[in-house]
């Protein structure tokens, strides 16, 4: 309830500020008109760039989870990717849109590969980390109990790492809806960014704000998502 | 070593496979090595690589210096919790990107919008964080410190902010990255010079040796920022073992 006060306060802050001329009325539209311009593609936006994450961050779980575990478990496989993942890492997806492009061409699939390579990073660190923090006393207990290769790493080493495989897949659906969007805005790749630059090219500055506020209920509902389940 | 090897191969492999393709879509390594040198001459250092990385370390700062301003003065009144959290919450979810036409209508396609959307987007991390870790700050230390007859002012300097700190560092980690792709991604829109404006055009013109040249460039870049910020976290936490 005291939420709703904040939110309703943001709101009107929103309005007063038009009011006072601060924010152009021209760029800067009612929260009615907003709310009123919200449509079926609107809709069909948010499915559109919806699909692109899951399917971006289905991707990157098994990959990301995967390579996590391997380097996790083996120093040779860690050190022999390390330096590759180091430099590979830090380079903003958002720069690979073009090769993407050229290489896959404007579409979903497109959008996911991005994603997906967005999201590969946050899920194989936290991978790593959660299975190579697995506290040795469980590990040895495993062992003497008659526990070897897979079945321990499934019984015991899984397990105690998926606290950290949480997290790592917490901050990459979070990160992966930003890179969707940032795809759709340049590439014009179907989806919510898409439509929002659109509806701004065309003048129709209502709906493109109703675009904004529509990626940030996705972002949220997302982020909540993600944090009830861990 | 063995990683590096690794490295060698990858780049090798690379190189095979640009020189095997007929496409011209993917160029061998050499050749995108070769259109780095073209990005790394004088005038192109002025107009595109250095505006850029300016602009994300302005940016940067900014989301930093205010997400701390804010998020502590958030923190420090306890009770205002319940009333902002949600708010703040849904704020921090918009994607930045999603924000970056409607600024550009509305502050126009200058290089200061391109540093407010960098530090509008990177700023939620940074914020989240210092409220989170000035909200419980172990009450136990802010009794100590009234009864020690400390002012409000050196209680912030003294026993807050340190407490605050390593949370900071971490949410700053993350701004960094998101400032890295806000730099891009606002480069590619309305822009006509920078790093992203240069790799996206690279690709408009099939300059495909310019487009990984770009990328290479930025991937270079990314890497000693965050080295850079690796040494800074280290030195201004010495002191916090971990």
């Amino acid at each position: 309830m005291r939420g709703v006060t904040g939110f309703a306060v943001l709101l009107l802050g929103w309005e007063g500020l038009r009011m006072l001329r601060v924010l152009p009325p021209t760029a800067a539209p009612g929260v009615r008109d907003v709310v009123a311009s919200a449509d079926a593609g609107l809709v069909r936006a948010a499915g559109e760039t919806l699909l692109a994450w899951a399917l971006g961050l289905a991707l990157a779980a098994v990959i990301g989870i995967g390579l996590g575990v391997l380097v996790g478990l083996s120093r040779w496989a860690d050190d022999a990717t390390r330096p590759t993942t180091e430099f590979l890492r830090p380079i903003p997806v958002v720069a690979l849109i073009p090769v993407a492009i050229v290489l896959i061409g404007i579409d979903t699939r497109m959008q996911a590969a991005l994603v997906g390579l967005a999201c590969l990073w946050p899920l194989m660190i936290s991978t790593r980390f959660g299975v190579r923090d697995v506290d040795p006393l469980l590990i040895e207990s495993g062992r003497v109990l008659g526990a070897s290769g897979l079945r321990l790493v499934t019984r015991v080493t899984w397990p105690a790492a998926l606290p950290a495989i949480r997290t790592g897949l917490r901050t990459a659906a979070s990160l992966g809806i930003v890179v969707a969007i940032a795809v759709e805005l340049v590439a014009g790749s179907p989806g919510l960014g898409h439509y929002i630059a659109q509806q701004q090219a065309a003048g129709q500055i209502a709906a493109s704000y109703a675009g904004v506020l529509v990626s940030g209920v996705l972002g949220w509902a997302i982020s909540a998502t993600f944090r009830t389940r861990s | 070593m063995i990683g590096l090897a690794v490295v060698g191969v990858l780049l090798l492999l690379w190189e095979i496979a640009g020189r095997a393709g007929r496409t011209g879509l993917f160029p061998p390594f050499t050749d995108a090595l070769a259109a780095l040198t073209d990005l790394l001459t004088w005038d192109s250092l002025r107009t595109d690589v250095l505006p850029s990385v300016g602009r994300a370390l302005t940016g940067f700062a900014l989301a930093v210096l205010f997400g701390t301003l804010i998020g502590v003065t958030l923190g420090w009144f306890r009770r205002l919790e319940p009333w902002i959290r949600p708010a703040l919450e849904f704020l921090r979810a918009v994607p930045p990107p999603a924000v970056l036409p409607v600024a550009v209508l509305t502050l126009g396609a200058t290089g200061a919008t391109r540093i407010a959307v960098i530090a509008g987007g990177a700023v939620w991390p940074v914020l989240i964080a210092a409220h989170d870790a000035t909200r419980t700050v172990e009450p136990g230390y802010l009794d100590v410190a009234r009864v020690s007859g400390l002012r409000p002012a050196a209680i912030l300097r003294r026993v807050v902010l340190p407490a605050v700190l390593p949370a900071l560092l971490a949410g700053a980690r993350i701004a960094l990255g998101i400032a890295l792709i806000m730099m891009v991604i606002s480069e590619m829109i309305a822009a006509t010079a920078g790093l992203g404006y240069v790799i996206l055009q690279s690709q408009r013109m099939y300059a495909v040796d310019q487009m990984y040249a770009g990328i290479l460039l930025l991937g270079t870049l990314g890497w000693l920022i965050t080295a850079l910020f690796t040494v800074v976290e280290r030195r201004l936490l010495g002191w916090y073992r971990r």
